[in-house]
């Protein structure tokens, strides 16, 4: 008993000396004041900052069976520069320390932090300011090896955090963020096998800025996220968030982009943790009014891989809406731009996304209702459209768009486009199909009403079209495919009330074959215009209308480094009739074609042209006569323009071929005849005239030969030469002359500028001779008619050559004699014309030449007393007035005659000589022979002395003559029965002759022994007039 | 009445032989070189050069002198000689008689009677 009461007396002693012990250090661990200095004397020990905690007080009773602490004015302060880094104003906590020591759970009941504040920094160097920890290297090591999680279960209930502010600088990236007045409130628990958390954060403020070269700033107020999440961590996790953002500002470079703009979600989910898959449940997404739903998974694989399977939808957004949220400083383009109408979203996002592998991303988009609007421009409304986009960034997968009925209305036309656009987001792909339905008369009030009066009719136009975007980047336009029809019905334009097209029925094709290759010949595109019927009005007195027209146009590749595409057009018309007052021009059965073709030749453009045309039937009309009319028509023309050329025809070169045949022409009264056959050959050095028959009149002519030099010519480095055969079966020169007489004088004067036209006004337009040509006309005429006398084989040339014209040795003969001409006209100025002639009629009858050459009979008047044949040599040559007038001054000529056997006609004139001179006079007066030398000089004609034998008398007869028809003759007898010789001077006018006896003046003239030196000298001059007129007679063949 | 006839004749015959009978005239001679150069009368002007060439041409017909008509003349005692020359080969002689002719003025006349007097206006 003893023994068990002393055992009960230690247990009792031992008892109260351990609740001594026990008190005395619950006193001393619980009393405030020296819990307080003792966490301030260990903080200096484990942290390196400055730390003050005004008072820690235990509250074991008030929290139990958890332990409670709690802390007040908590201050950590960096040590150097006293910047405060971590405050608490109030911090209470209990925890369940049972729960913490014996199983290692984490039980906190209550946590509540109110008025802390958190001033995180990140220097320049990438030092942190909160790294105040002190540790040694073994503890380094041994947190890294203990950093497992290792609690068993973790419960937090009625954490609370109140008022809570923090301040993040990054000095580094110029990055700073500051939270103000951050509330929460979170319960959490989580066991082995579940876990419940519940969070509730409230935000006043949330600035977010860097200060770099982007500035960016923004600023979210009021901000508050749900998060709910209920589960088994092993399993199943099923979880609830939600964010309201009612304020949100951002802006960039002082730009604000966004103000004022809010943001909610909701976003239902459960995670499978094992599988670690994410599921959402209808999530939703308002953006600034604008939801978006979200339906499916997100797995992360075995490959942590990220595994979507995810359904998005919007509901119909407006889109004026959505315009208003571009940024002011973005939206400057768009306040022109009205647009509305609404959208709508709906795709899914599926695959897996990984390293090279992206998710497919399904978009299916709706505009309905859509209007737009810029500036004046017509209004697109009646907007309707379904879009699907197949978005694969897979390597070797394509990302195709598809366009479903794209409607749209302008101006009350209908538009309508189709297609898909494959692989658009690498090498996009068109296949297009547009079609559209458009009344003119709709599109009239935006053309300038001095340009349309009216405008009627409709077009429906179909196309479709292939092409790579990497055709038209690359400029490789002859890859793209295209075909179109186009049907044109009663078009009917106005213009300006004169100018008007009407056009019943029209068809239009288009089509881009396209082509892999590029070359010469490739063909970009063709164009066909067929219509029945065509009137065009230019004005009420210029018409045309076309029938069965059918226009083909061949646009070829545009090559690089040229202006203009390989062009050609083809043409076959029916029927053309064209009105221009009173004259009409008609075609029948017409084709050609044209073709524009440009190259590089040496570095530069050139551009090859060719046409070609052919028609069955061309008639020019006026009134009811029918002007002009062939029947074939044929002509062909290959140009080849250089802009680096000068002349015409080096910049052109052409090569023209025209032939036409069994054309009829009747330009008037007397000009009217047929053309059976024509054609004419142009190159750039020569133009060759194979044939050109003409028959007109009593006339028929056929012209052949060329001209060259015609490059050269143009540059100024040579003549234009000409050689022509001019050949003829028949010419009635009279009938020609009467035919052109004045013809061509009013277009000449019309060329004429207007000063120099005042300076002509009283006078005719003379013929200039164009200078620096040489052309030669060869003249080949079986028959001609002058003044009615048959002139056969003419033979000869006429020369244009500098500025002369030069009608040269033409030789012809008639009844009356063999016949040599040469005559020249040059034009060295206006009003100073050069004109000669060299003249010689061999074996002429006298009756002949006066009717051939009247001017003889004005020179010589007393020629018509002769009857007989003779030799007659002219020359003359005169200068002309622009009205073809003679310089008198200039006048200067010479005429030989020689005959034998001739006839002194009987005459009043030689009655009277014969009477006075005591000629025996008979009614045939023979003369043996006669060499007559006659010269003008001006006004003056000068018949030098010449002897008449006849019978048993000779008689020299000289004088002068002037142009007034004043006459001093003289008549010297020489020989006659008389023993003295008389002379007879006869003065007066021809037509009104007085004779005086006088003085023989040349007795012995034909006397050599017995000659004077005056008479010696008469017969020089004589001589040398007749020298000089014979040495230009060729022989007579 | 025939011997009348006769007797007449001869008498006639004997004035005419003595009518036809010229008188010797002195001969006149002119220094050609007072001839050389440019001759104007009126509108008309000649041009006589030294090489036996000269040219013709009437203002009054709007011919300028680089455009004048060329001629050869010969100047032997009072004989002025002028050959005009055509362009294509013929030739017209004129004949006229000097009866002044100084330094500055030239006056000459044709068979007829017809007189021109020109001043030098070189």
């Amino acid at each position: 008993m003893k023994t068990f009461k002393k055992i009960i007396k230690v247990i009792l002693i031992s008892t109260l000396l351990l609740l001594i012990g026990v008190s005395l250090a619950i006193y001393y661990l619980f009393n405030a004041g020296n819990l307080t200095s003792l966490i301030n004397k260990q903080a200096k020990n484990y942290l390196k900052c400055e730390t003050t905690i005004k008072n820690v007080e235990p509250t074991f009773f008030a929290s139990y069976p958890f332990f409670g602490l709690e802390i007040n004015d908590l201050c950590l302060k960096e040590t150097t520069t006293a910047d405060t880094l971590v405050y608490a104003k109030e911090c209470t906590l209990a925890l369940d320390v049972k729960s913490f020591l014996l199983n290692n759970d984490i039980i906190l009941k209550s946590f509540y932090l109110k008025s802390g504040y958190v001033n995180l920094e990140i220097d320049t160097n990438n030092n942190i300011n909160l790294d105040i920890i002190k540790t040694s290297d073994s503890e380094e090591t041994k947190a890294d090896t203990d950093s497992t999680f290792a609690y068993k279960n973790i419960k937090l209930t009625n954490i609370v955090v109140d008022d809570f502010k923090a301040k993040f600088i990054d000095k580094s990236s110029m990055m700073e963020s500051y939270i103000e007045d951050l509330d929460l409130n979170l319960l959490l628990e989580y066991t082995k096998n579940s876990v419940i958390l519940n969070t509730d954060v409230g935000l006043k403020n949330l600035v977010f800025q860097i200060n770099d070269s982007t500035e960016i700033y923004s600023d979210i107020k009021d901000a508050k996220i749900k998060l709910k999440i209920d589960g088994n961590i092993e399993d199943n996790i099923n979880g609830d968030m939600t964010v309201s953002m009612p304020d949100i500002m951002f802006s960039m470079t002082k730009d604000t982009l966004i103000s004022k703009f809010n943001f909610n979600s909701h976003i239902p989910f459960s995670l499978k943790v094992k599988e670690k898959n994410i599921n959402f449940k209808r999530a939703e997404f308002n953006i600034h009014n604008h939801k978006l739903f979200l339906d499916g998974d997100i797995t992360v694989n075995k490959n942590n891989n990220i595994e979507a399977n995810i359904d998005y939808s919007t509901t119909k957004w407006n889109i004026s809406e959505l315009i208003s949220l571009v940024p002011r400083v973005y939206s400057a383009p768009l306040k022109q731009l009205e647009i509305e109408g609404e959208t709508q979203l709906e795709g899914s996002v599926k695959g897996i996304y990984s390293d090279n592998s992206f998710p497919i991303v399904v978009a299916n988009f709706k505009y309905d209702n859509g209007v737009v609007k810029y500036l004046d421009n017509p209004t697109i409304d009646k907007i309707k459209t379904s879009l699907s986009a197949i978005i694969n960034l897979n390597k070797g997968k394509m990302s195709n768009l598809s366009i479903h009925n794209a409607e749209a209305n302008v101006l009350g036309n209908n538009f309508i486009v189709n297609g898909k656009v494959s692989d658009f987001m690498d090498n996009p792909v068109y296949d297009i199909n547009a079609k559209a339905n458009v009344g003119f008369s709709s599109i009239k009030s935006y053309v300038p009403k001095d340009m349309l009066r009216s405008l009627e009719g409709f077009i429906l136009a179909d196309i479709h079209t292939k092409f790579k975007q990497s055709t038209i980047d690359s400029k490789k336009y002859h890859q793209i495919y295209l075909t179109g029809d186009v049907q044109v019905d009663n078009l009917d334009v106005n213009m300006n009330d004169t100018m008007k097209v009407n056009i019943p029925s029209a068809k239009i094709a288009i089509v881009l074959p396209s082509h892999n290759a590029m070359g010469r010949d490739n063909l970009f595109g063709k164009l066909n215009f067929k219509s029945e019927s065509m009137n065009i009005t230019v004005s009420p007195d210029v018409t045309a209308q076309t029938h069965d027209l059918d226009v083909s146009l061949n646009i070829n590749d545009l090559m690089e480094g040229l202006s203009a595409p390989i062009t050609s057009v083809s043409f076959d018309l029916g029927k053309l009739y064209a009105r221009a007052d009173t004259i009409s021009f008609s075609t029948n059965h017409t084709s050609g074609k044209f073709i524009i073709a440009p190259r590089l030749k040496n570095q530069r453009e050139v551009i090859d042209i060719e046409t070609e045309i052919n028609s069955n039937d061309i008639a020019i009309t006026s009134k009811d006569t029918v002007m002009f009319d062939v029947k074939n028509f044929f002509t062909k023309t290959n140009l080849e323009y250089d802009t680096l050329e000068t002349n015409p025809i080096s910049q052109w070169k052409p090569v023209i071929d025209m032939v036409m045949s069994d054309a009829k022409f009747n330009l008037g009264e007397k000009l009217k005849g047929r053309i059976p056959s024509t054609s004419f050959t142009l190159t750039p050095e020569k133009m060759v005239i194979e044939k050109a028959n003409v028959i007109l009149g009593n006339s028929d002519f056929n012209l052949s030969g060329e001209f060259s030099n015609l490059s050269k010519f143009l540059d100024h480095d040579a003549l234009l030469k000409g050689d022509f055969d001019f050949v003829s079966d028949k010419t009635d020169i009279m009938q020609l002359m009467d035919i052109f007489n004045g013809m061509g004088t009013e277009e000449t004067a019309k060329e004429e500028n207007l000063e120099e036209q005042k300076k002509q006004l009283d006078d005719s337009d003379p013929f200039m001779v164009p200078k620096g040509v040489d052309i030669r006309l060869n003249t080949k005429i079986k028959e001609s008619i002058v003044n009615q006398h048959t002139i056969e084989n003419i033979q000869g040339a006429l020369t244009v050559k500098d500025g002369s014209l030069i009608l040269e040795q033409i030789g012809f003969t008639s009844k009356a004699a063999n016949m040599q001409l040469t005559a020249i006209y040059r034009s060295p100025r206006r009003n100073h014309l050069f004109t000669s002639i060299d003249f010689h009629l061999l074996n002429i009858d006298i009756a002949e030449l006066v009717s051939l050459v009247p001017y003889v009979e004005t020179i010589s008047p007393m020629i018509t007393s002769f009857d007989g044949k003779g030799d007659f040599h002219l020359a003359a040559e005169t200068y002309l007035k622009s009205d073809y007038s003679l310089k008198t001054s200039t006048i200067r000529g010479a005429a030989a005659f020689e005959g034998e056997d001739l006839i002194l006609m009987d005459s009043e004139t030689f009655s009277s000589i014969a009477s006075k001179l005591m000629f025996e006079n008979k009614t045939e007066n023979k003369i043996d022979k006669i060499s007559v030398e006659m010269t003008v000089f001006r006004d003056e004609i000068d018949l030098y002395p010449f002897l008449i034998s006849m019978d048993d008398y000779s008689a020299v007869i000289s004088g002068q003559v002037n142009m007034d028809q004043q006459i001093n003759y003289h008549v010297s007898v020489t020989d006659c029965p008389l023993p003295f010789r008389l002379g007879l001077n006869i003065n007066g006018t021809i037509d009104n002759p007085t004779f005086k006896m006088a003085a023989c003046k040349y007795k012995h003239l034909y006397s050599p022994k017995k000659q004077s030196a005056r008479e010696k000298q008469v017969l020089r001059l004589k001589k040398l007039i007749s020298d000089a007129l014979k040495a230009n007679v060729k022989p007579v063949k | 009445m025939r011997n009348f006839k006769s007797i007449i004749l001869c008498f006639c015959s004997l004035v005419f032989l003595t009518v036809s009978c010229d008188t010797q005239e002195d001969e006149v001679y002119f220094d050609q070189s007072l001839l050389i150069g440019k001759w104007q009368s009126g509108t008309e002007l000649e041009k006589y050069q030294s090489d036996n060439t000269g040219a013709t041409w009437d203002t009054a017909d709007d011919v300028e002198e680089e455009e004048a008509q060329k001629f050869t003349w010969t100047l032997e005692k009072d004989n002025l000689e002028q050959i005009h020359l055509m362009q294509e080969g013929g030739k017209v002689p004129k004949e006229y008689t000097i009866t002044l002719l100084t330094s500055g003025e030239l006056e000459y006349s044709d068979s007829y009677g017809k007189t021109k007097r020109f001043k030098k206006v070189n």
